[in-house]
């Protein structure tokens, strides 16, 4: 099955100076997670991780005066150390907004690894599903629309 | 003015025939029965689609003497590309956060 590309959709890509296996490690260990997730006007005071398909995380989100509020989501694909792919909810900020989904890459290059980030909305429970079951070949047709960057 | 929901847009955006019409539209106003045209469905499905797109407030529909129009009403989408501006420098101070970590822990 193929799934439609949904705009809106972000993309970004970094080189990270570490194996893939080590990137996809600092998305998965709360502890990696609460080490690098914080800096920047906020800390990450807990990460909790139920690394399963199904299974739920929370990041916490502590800005330097203000509420803790937290990002929470359901695992939706975990291959390590290629492709993690999860929803995206927003939790305690007030306007909590709607749920999203966020598909990450790590590409092997010599030994370093090259990220691609993919945060969209998702439109409908519809999509979603279809997101689920398609999610190698939206990947690759929403590379092509919006790697122009 | 009607308040629409970014979830009313998203749905409204979420079939392809749809964002044809929106992208035709965009070209500027047009009579109804020429929207039709190009799609390979009957003017009452094109109608069923305008009517989605009316709700989500995306499209206006004025009928002057016998001719019924179409015009794209823009605001809606610039909700839609706020969401995608406000997560921008988000993830980029993320992964900023993320290369700076990795540098410091190698293993």
């Amino acid at each position: 099955m193929t799934a439609q590309p949904l705009p809106p959709a972000l993309q970004l890509s970094r080189r990270l100076p570490a194996s893939r296996e080590r990137v996809f490690r600092a998305w998965t260990v709360p502890a990696e997670v609460m080490a690098w997730w914080g800096p920047g006007g906020f800390t990450a005071p807990s990460a909790e991780i139920d690394l399963r398909v199904g299974g739920r995380y929370r990041f916490a989100m502590q800005p330097a005066e203000g509420k803790v509020f937290y990002i929470t989501g359901t695992y939706l694909e975990i291959a390590p150390p290629e492709r993690l792919a999860f929803t995206w909810q927003w939790e305690g900020t007030g306007n909590d907004g709607p749920e999203s989904a966020v598909t990450i890459e790590f590409h092997a290059r010599g030994g370093e690894t090259d990220l691609v980030l993919i945060h969209e909305k998702l439109w409908s429970q519809e999509a979603a599903d279809n997101h689920r079951w398609g999610w190698n070949s939206s990947f690759e047709k929403l590379s092509a629309l919006y790697s122009r960057t | 003015m009607v308040k629409h929901s970014l979830d009313t847009t998203f749905n409204a955006l979420a079939d392809p025939t749809r964002r044809a019409i929106l992208a035709r539209l965009a070209l500027g106003e047009t009579a109804t029965s020429e929207l039709a045209e190009p799609f390979d469905i009957s003017l009452p499905a094109v109608l069923k689609h305008l009517a989605v797109l009316e709700d989500a407030g995306l499209v206006k529909r004025q009928k002057r003497g016998r001719t019924a129009w179409c015009a794209l009403s823009p605001g809606p989408l610039k909700s839609a590309s706020d969401w995608m501006a406000q997560y921008q420098p988000f993830w980029d101070e993320r992964l900023d956060a993320l290369a700076a970590y990795l540098s410091r822990n190698k293993n």
